[in-house]
């Protein structure tokens, strides 16, 4: 009951600091962490995943493009209001899920078999971006993809401007914490917990796994799209890459210098990897992934629980009572 | 039961909490100012940007790029500068990547307030970065060859410099010449997205006006490492001309393994130049290329051009029209400027970018006013065994076409 | 008949390069459970011996032993150096790999350059066969290729070590209770693994341009035949290269290759949701 209460009343807490950004950070500084906290929901739903139900998408960022092209296709090309345009990612992206967690997790796909499934997912997506430009805009993908702005009885809330984009990337955030933390005070997380421990195990005891794990797929595509269309929705473009290979790879990355099994981890993995990779690149335009790609390797041989898992264990051998106000697992 | 009560209180404090501090930000944003467009400065050095891929697939073609710019800075700065100030540049990586691309291109808009930035390869770069500079008033010079107007590309901005050529500049030239000197029956195998395709439609329109035909059309995925179905099926088509626009590693990839199965048809593509050639001359030899700018090129600037770069970056160094197109742009930047008495305010020197030219290494070039892409010359040439491409036919002053796109 | 020839040449090009990526591949996971993600810059790293072989003068055939001795050395020095201290742990072996492949492409673009490197065609020429015109060095590649997969599932079913990995493969725990060194066979098997891929990489060089990131394009397609052929079974990794080469070069031409490319990957998914022990497996085994 203390974790839960601290939990939740950490995630207020990081949300209500960065409500602040815009009146301490230049318009430079806005838009990088705009962008942090969108990767950031785009982190905790791979790490929902893979932490939580043991599943590793080797293609996340499929969802997280599907997401920005469901919203970009749906305003650009179709004119639909942009509230409704984040609707239908959201719940068209679900759909999508739902039809690949039922044929893969009812049909007993596991493991590596499911994360070369969702690579290969990934790149049919990439490549269906690419080539059916008609609808995608193809290789140079959709641009002038509108802001969210919402106008419904009475209440006007426009997200265009550079604060407007970030405050959407907040209540983002916000929202997949809500989430993240519904879901691991529930029994759903030792249900999930169970599973992933144990599969066999867990569907003696009467549970259906493959429901539970398709469930958690749908939520963590859910979110995955939420942010992909808010990275749109604020960018103002859709392009290929954003569904790529190369972004997944990426993702995987934040989760694990973050350290998987913590929703503060995704978050942790893409603060350090964002600002590295900004701040490197521009010192060592010609030579950075050498460095990104070396402190990957360090962390996960040397720190292999992750930063935010290191942390913890830390924390709890110094002091027997639980410290830190995180989802652990 | 009561954990219930709790968390439901918690939830309702949470979403007001949240609210809240997204609101109270956005409201906050009204009463800041819009923006302020970079570089507006009197004095001091003036910052250029340069972004490319300088990492990843692109990188030799972005790396050249940037020692071609470098090489106009140092010339200028060496020369007393633009209007009496020094440039500084700003040197960043874009990966080719799309959102790579937009935070640099904020960053150097926002945070370095660059006057102007130069550069990028393909067209998701080129995209990206036209969805930040122009409503931050940061000019963008881009300096490749492409597809122009087609499939809704939207290179159509004041605050937009398109450098390299677009299609009707590469290929009306070129279609007649190879009526009179190969064939007219063309089948193409291209890589498969916008700049292939773009540029095929405007192939298949002079080549039927022209009573030819395109007789196969094969578009590729990126990464391809096998092309031996199709380089059978052209030999099968019995066509005269093999027309590749293929990108990158893919296109010397199909080179190599076309002349190992001997292929038939003459081999032709809009995307060959020196760099290329230079990367696997056996397998490029015979190919006719249709650029801007040729190694070859016998003028004066050409000859200075040639000397000063190999000076700085070795001897067997090549350079194609991308890189000439980054060497002009900075020199274009500074006559524009010069010619509004050395004002930095994008709306005063933006407008005077199409009054001036410029006689350089690719011979003169000037700034269309209606589309603000270049007006310059072509060359159609053939690549040697030794990798060089000397020319065949030139045209000077060829307009760029940009249907849709009146400023 | 010369359409179906071409097809069936082509295929078998293509089918020989895949397969040996896999089988490197196949033979590593198999072995340690880790998805070597770094295998393509062993495919990589087999190039760049290639084009320092040939450019040094020496006969391009010399780097057929050189790519391959090139790369058990650096994948035995990775198992040793690395791998080995995540035994319990492939999950963050495999992360490793990525991290790694970053970095070695990295290393060969500060050490060759980025731009594009050539290997000569060492022997040119093409032949007719049944009306097909087919390159004298890809019929080179494909025999080469053909006693190197034969050679090396030989080795895996004859040899003492073969017969230790099959048994380590099939039950880890009691093969340690019995006594087998698994560390040391997991070092074997590693650079065995990068061996093959070195070799592909010498052989793909001629017929393609060495830069520093090719090996990523070969990786996808050997992960997935991987997969399909079920793990740790030497001819089903071969059935899985014959599936993602052999229908890719046969579909190209009637619909397209990016149409192509996309139907067998889904393909590919297909088969692995119904057979997810592999293409040879039964059909049982829900959980893998």
């Amino acid at each position: 009951m203390i974790a839960k209460l601290r939990a939740g009343g950490a995630g207020i807490v990081l949300v209500g600091l960065l409500a602040f950004s815009p009146f301490v950070l230049d318009l430079y500084g806005l838009s990088v962490i705009t962008y942090i906290l969108l990767y950031g929901v785009a982190a905790i739903s791979l790490q929902l995943l893979w932490g939580r139900g043991g599943q590793l998408s080797f293609g996340h960022a499929a969802f997280f493009g599907i997401g920005a092209y469901i919203y970009a296709i749906f305003t650009v090309k179709l004119q639909v209001p942009t509230p409704l345009a984040l609707l239908l990612a959201i719940t068209l992206s679900a759909l999508l899920a739902l039809i690949i967690g039922y044929f893969l997790f009812f049909g007993g796909v596991r493991a590596a078999y499911f994360s070369v499934i969702t690579l290969a997912i990934a790149l049919i997506a990439n490549q269906l971006a690419i080539s059916w430009t008609p609808v995608t805009g193809g290789n140079a993908g959709l641009i002038g993809v509108p802001g969210l702005s919402i106008n419904v009885f009475g209440l006007e809330l426009d997200f265009t401007s550079p604060v407007g984009g970030f405050s959407l990337a907040l209540i983002v955030l916000a929202v997949a914490l809500l989430v993240t933390w519904l879901i691991h005070f529930r029994r759903l997380g030792l249900i999930f917990t169970a599973i992933r421990e144990d599969e066999t195990r867990a569907a003696f005891m009467g549970y259906r796994t493959p429901a539970y794990l398709t469930a958690l797929l749908v939520i963590s595509v859910s979110l995955a799209a939420l942010a992909g269309a808010a990275f749109s929705a604020v960018s103002n473009y859709a392009a290929p890459d954003m569904l790529g290979a190369v972004l997944s790879v990426e993702m995987l990355t934040w989760v694990a210098v973050g350290g998987r099994n913590f929703v503060a981890g995704a978050l942790v993995g893409v603060v350090v990897l964002r600002l590295l990779n900004i701040q490197i690149s521009t010192i060592l335009p010609t030579s950075w992934p050498l460095i990104v790609g070396g402190f990957f390797v360090l962390v996960v041989l040397l720190v292999p629980a992750g930063l935010v898992g290191t942390f913890v264990r830390l924390a709890k051998r110094l002091r027997p009572r639980r410290l830190v106000p995180v989802e652990e697992s | 039961m009561t954990g219930n009560m709790q968390r439901r209180d918690f939830i309702r404090l949470a979403g007001g909490l949240g609210a809240a501090a997204a609101l109270s930000p956005m409201l906050a944003a009204c009463a800041t100012p819009a923006a302020a467009g970079g570089g507006g400065s009197t004095d001091g050095p003036i910052k250029l940007g340069f972004l490319s891929a300088l990492t990843g697939l692109e990188t030799i073609l972005g790396a050249t790029q940037y020692q071609c710019f470098e090489l106009a800075v140092n010339q200028i700065n060496a020369a007393g500068g633009i209007a009496g100030r020094e440039i500084t540049t700003i040197k960043e990586d874009n990966a080719a990547d799309s959102k790579q691309t937009i935070d640099k291109s904020n960053k150097l808009a926002l945070s370095d307030k660059v006057t102007a930035v130069v550069g990028l390869i393909t067209s998701i770069e080129r995209e990206a970065a036209l969805t930040v500079l122009p409503k931050n008033k940061v000019p963008l010079l881009y300096t490749t060859y492409y597809e122009g107007s087609y499939f809704d590309a939207h290179a159509c901005d004041p605050y937009y410099v398109g450098l390299g050529q677009v299609p009707n500049q590469q290929i009306d030239p070129l279609v007649p010449w190879l009526s009179d000197n190969v064939g007219s029956s063309y089948y193409i195998v291209g890589s498969d997205y916008i700049w292939p395709r773009g540029t095929s439609i405007r192939l298949a329109e002079l080549v039927e006006d022209s009573g030819g035909k395109i007789v196969g059309e094969q578009y590729f995925p990126f990464g391809t490492t096998d092309f031996s179905q199709v380089i059978r099926d052209i030999d099968s088509s019995g066509a005269d001309i093999a027309w590749v626009p293929l990108a990158g590693t893919d296109f010397l990839t199909f080179l190599n393994q076309y002349h190992q199965f001997d292929g038939k048809a003459k081999l032709v593509s809009i995307g060959m130049d020196d760099v290329f050639a230079h990367e696997n001359p056996a397998a490029a030899e015979g190919v006719i290329a249709s650029q801007a700018y040729f190694m070859s090129l016998e003028n004066d600037a050409n000859a200075k051009f040639l000397k000063a770069y190999a000076n700085d970056y070795g001897a067997d160094a090549p350079v194609n029209a991308i890189g000439v197109a980054a060497y002009n742009a900075p020199w274009l930047i500074k006559a524009a400027i010069e010619e509004v008495d050395g004002s930095t305010d994008p709306d005063k020197w933006m407008p005077a970018i199409s009054k001036v030219s410029l006689d350089g290494p690719m011979g003169v070039v000037s700034v269309d006013p209606t589309n603000q892409n270049t007006t310059q010359a072509n060359y159609i040439g053939e690549v040697a065994s030794d990798g060089s491409i000397p020319v065949i036919e030139a045209v000077q002053n060829v307009t760029p076409d940009v249907p849709g796109c009146s400023l | 008949m010369e359409v179906v020839v071409s097809i069936a040449l082509n295929a078998a090009f293509l089918v020989s390069v895949v397969a040996l990526v896999a089988l490197g591949l196949g033979v590593i996971y198999g072995l340690l459970g880790v998805i070597n993600m770094a295998h393509g810059e062993f495919v990589a790293l087999g190039a760049y011996a290639a084009f320092v072989v040939t450019s040094s003068g020496a006969p391009y055939w010399l780097a057929l032993i050189v790519a391959p001795a090139v790369g058990m050395v650096a994948g035995m020095a990775l198992q040793a150096g690395l791998i080995s201290r995540l035994v319990q742990r492939p999950l963050d072996a495999i992360l490793v790999t990525l991290g790694l492949s970053l970095v070695f492409q990295q290393v060969f673009q500060a050490v060759f350059g980025p731009a594009g490197l050539t290997v000569p065609n060492p022997a040119p020429g093409t032949l007719t066969i049944l009306g097909a015109t087919f390159p004298v060095f890809r019929v080179v590649v494909i025999v080469i290729s053909a006693i190197v997969i034969v050679a090396t599932i030989l080795f895996l079913a004859k040899s003492e070590f073969g017969i230790v990995v099959r048994a380590i493969l099939q039950n880890r725990d009691a093969a340690s209770v019995n006594g087998v060194n698994s560390a040391r066979y997991s070092l074997l098997a590693f650079g065995l693994g990068a061996a093959v891929a070195a070799i592909a990489g010498a052989l793909i060089a001629p017929s393609t341009n060495v830069v520093p990131y090719m090996g990523a394009t070969y990786l996808a397609p050997a992960f997935v035949a991987v997969i399909l052929g079920g793990a740790g079974r030497p001819l089903g990794v071969l059935l899985g290269a014959a599936f993602m080469g052999g229908l890719e070069v046969a579909l190209t031409s009637y619909i397209g290759p990016t149409t192509a490319r996309a139907l067998v990957l889904i393909l590919a998914i297909i088969a692995i949701r119904l057979r997810p022990g592999g293409l040879l497996s039964e059909k049982k085994d829900r959980f893998a």
